[in-house]
């Protein structure tokens, strides 16, 4: 008896344990793509069709990224236009993790006001709704907005839909060929040409507020670095010096370039032009080649190739001159430096066993992820949210642009340009 | 159309209407007499304190009135005359004579009156003791009355603490006997479940959680590789998931949208192959694999 009504005890014991106790378990996760849905939009206005379909715009930027998977318009239980009739029953029974509904209407000839709102459908709760006025000629920006704040809401990283890239195609025109400096949205469409030359047009680059491009063009069968206002068309040229002008590339402050220029000797430097003064200061002195400067986010530093220690590698140099410091080691051939806008991780292509890649460099542990698998990729340079890399790649003869995320686990073709398409940039956020 | 210049028909319809009204009302407090609430078997029922009675008030009777003394009347014995002389003494013997039949004529209409007066005052008497006694009759009565009520009551209230006292004692067994069977199934549950943790079925049944949680987790972008959440799940019996508490998480507001979302996913969550193995409550480590 006693010993039986210890056994209880004992036993009671355990089931207090267990009581409190629970299941643990880990969870290991990967990125992998969401399931979201997005509703087709109501249109409320004159014409029979919305100027523009909103919901497969912002599906396709969805998509492009490679995080998300939205489902097809066919699996939808419900479709509703507006908030309040969405049933987070249906979307959870679906499988998706946020829905986007919306809707265009129109309020003048040309004016319309696109509403949309993202439901998180677990947590039954609203996570951005916005409403935007816009035009026909404004509408596509304003649905790349948006699928901004969507893909911002869910994936904690700034959405860069809304932005564009530049980049230069040569196709062949008679006996020779015609260059052209492009831009286009990032996915390729609503391309326009900002300058056309039968001479070779090279190394576009941004100014930080976007409203500008340097390049250098071989008009007049010299090279020359411009700088030409989008919206304008004006330009104007701010290096023509004896030998080569090239490499330009903007100061965080928009007030300098870093250019690369010959002089009379033909032995490339590293220097800075400031944009309204046209002064240049040397920032090395090398006889080995010094090229492709790119100024670090915060304008301390400037990056660049040189082969002074026999292959190409990336060294850096203080903004105000200075003993330039090498910065990759890894392989024989790492060129064409461009830093993360947050200024964590250095693009560069790699000789990566006899081929040309784009890699990425984490500037704290060195470590260098190679992102492409062609054999010919050139160009590397991150989008603004230093989270996707486009670059130049070849096909058959011809260059095309791809984009890579930065941990390398997604890769997209981008539909754009004709003939070869070379040295895309990638320009920064919008300002509006 | 009839006339109606007296306003019959709406009278007559206002006076049925209240009637109507006042029937209802008498129906609808019928209805709600509520029945006597049985008490709950298993509680204890409160027992409510029987107030101290006053005893029966003995009502005394009121003392016998002491008869009244009968008067005596005492005649007084009439002097001896004098003998008159003859004539004068024959006049004065009849004169004599008639006093002496008057005195007795008074004495006699005196005596009546007394006599009626006494038989008066006994029929008073006797009718005031009457109703005494009557009243006294009725007192005795109420008083045995009251003395029945009040011994049916305490028999009553008796039989009610003994009911309620073995109704306790009914219910204090059959608690007892409730928590001893109670106890012998969480003792072999907890022995089923250490057996079927012991078979690997507990691993197994953790293994399945995981793998359709980690199925179901799209990390998003900003999910980096120092990545630490702790969150709790609750389930119900057939793994529908019913509340998800993020504890702790060093990711953003988009992690923990996307760890919840997983989670939601992911229910109903697998069910043990025993279930003994079956917990309410799980707790998930979630981190990014390397």
């Amino acid at each position: 008896m006693l010993k039986n009504s210890k056994f209880v005890v004992l036993m009671l014991a355990l089931l207090g344990a267990h009581a409190n106790a629970e299941l643990v378990i880990d969870v290991q996760g990967m990125a992998q793509p969401t399931p979201v849905a997005i509703v087709p939009f109501g249109w409320g206005g004159n014409a029979p069709d919305m100027p523009l379909d909103v919901a497969e715009l912002i599906n396709n930027d969805l998509r492009r990224s490679g995080r998300f998977a939205p489902i097809s318009e066919d699996d939808m239980l419900q479709k509703p236009t507006s908030g309040e009739d969405v049933d987070f029953d249906d979307w959870g029974y679906v499988g998706v993790e946020a829905v986007v509904v919306g809707s265009v209407a129109q309020t003048g000839e040309n004016a319309y006001t696109l509403q949309f709102q993202l439901f998180d459908v677990f947590g039954r709760r609203q996570l951005v709704g916005y409403r935007m006025p816009a035009s026909r000629g404004t509408m596509r920006a304003a649905a790349h907005r948006a699928a901004d704040m969507i893909y911002e809401k869910l994936t904690g990283i700034k959405g860069v839909f809304g932005t564009k890239v530049a980049y230069v195609t040569a196709t062949r025109q008679g006996e020779g060929r015609l260059y052209s400096l492009r831009v286009s949205d990032q996915d390729g469409e609503n391309e326009h040409t900002i300058m056309e030359s039968s001479d070779p047009i090279m190394s576009p680059a941004w100014s930080p507020d976007s409203r500008q491009l340097a390049y250098v063009s071989f008009e007049e069968n010299k090279s020359s670095i411009f700088v030409q206002t989008l919206r304008t068309g004006n330009r104007f040229k701010v290096s023509s010096k004896p030998g080569i002008n090239g490499a330009p590339a903007f100061s965080p402050d928009g007030r300098q370039l870093v250019v690369t220029l010959g002089g009379i000797d033909g032995n490339l430097d590293i220097y800075t032009l400031d944009v309204t003064s046209r002064q240049t200061r040397r920032l090395t002195t090398h006889r080995a080649i010094d090229t492709e400067g790119t100024w670090s986010p915060d304008g301390r530093h400037i990056y660049f190739t040189s082969d002074r220690a026999g292959g190409p590698q990336v060294y850096r140099v203080s903004a105000n001159g200075g003993t330039p410091e090498r910065i990759t080691f890894e392989g024989s051939y790492n060129a064409r430096p461009r830093l993360s806008p947050d200024g964590t991780r250095l693009a560069v292509v790699h000789n990566d066993r006899g081929n040309f890649r784009i890699a990425v460099m984490n500037l704290t542990d060195k470590n260098l992820l190679v992102l492409s698998t062609g054999r010919q990729d050139e160009s590397p340079s991150f989008a603004p949210n230093s989270d996707i890399l486009i670059y130049a790649t070849r096909q058959g003869r011809d260059g095309v642009l791809e984009t890579v995320s930065a941990d390398g686990l997604i890769r997209q073709k981008m539909a754009s340009g004709r003939g070869d398409v070379r040295e895309p940039v990638w320009s920064p956020f919008p300002r509006f | 159309m009839i006339r109606d210049d007296h306003n019959v028909i709406p009278v007559s319809m206002a006076v049925l209407l209240h009637i109507l009204l006042l029937g209802s009302m008498v129906i609808a407090f019928d209805f709600a007499r509520t029945a006597p609430i049985t008490p709950l078997a298993i509680r204890a029922t409160l027992v409510t304190e029987i107030p101290e009675v006053a005893p029966p008030r003995v009502i005394e009777p009121e003392p016998e009135p002491e008869p009244e003394p009968e008067p005596v009347v005492e005649e007084p014995e009439p002097e001896p005359e004098p003998e008159p002389d003859n004539s004068e003494e024959l006049r004065r013997a009849a004169e004599e004579e008639k006093r002496r039949l008057d005195a007795l004529i008074e004495k006699e209409r005196l005596e009546k009156i007394r006599q009626q007066e006494e038989a008066d005052r006994k029929q008073k008497e006797k009718e005031e003791a009457d109703r005494k006694q009557k009243e006294k009759d009725e007192a005795d009565r109420k008083r045995r009355e009251e003395e029945e009520k009040e011994r049916k009551r305490v028999e009553a209230e008796k039989k009610r603490e003994e009911d309620i006292r073995r109704q306790r004692e009914e219910n204090e067994r059959l608690r007892k006997e409730l928590e001893a069977e109670a106890r012998a199934e969480e003792i072999e549950a907890e022995e089923n479940r250490m057996a079927a943790v012991e078979s690997g079925a507990l691993a197994v049944y953790m293994a399945q959680i995981r793998q359709k949680i980690e199925r179901n987790w799209s990390a998003p972008a900003s999910a980096g590789a120092e990545l630490e959440c702790s969150v709790r799940v609750r389930q119900v019996p057939g793994g529908e998931v019913v509340g998800v508490t993020i504890l702790t998480c060093n990711g953003d507001d988009a992690v923990k949208r996307s760890v919840e979302a997983a989670i939601y996913r992911s229910s109903p969550l697998p069910e043990p192959s025993d279930p003994n193995l079956f917990d309410r409550n799980i707790l998930l480590n979630l981190s990014i694999r390397q």
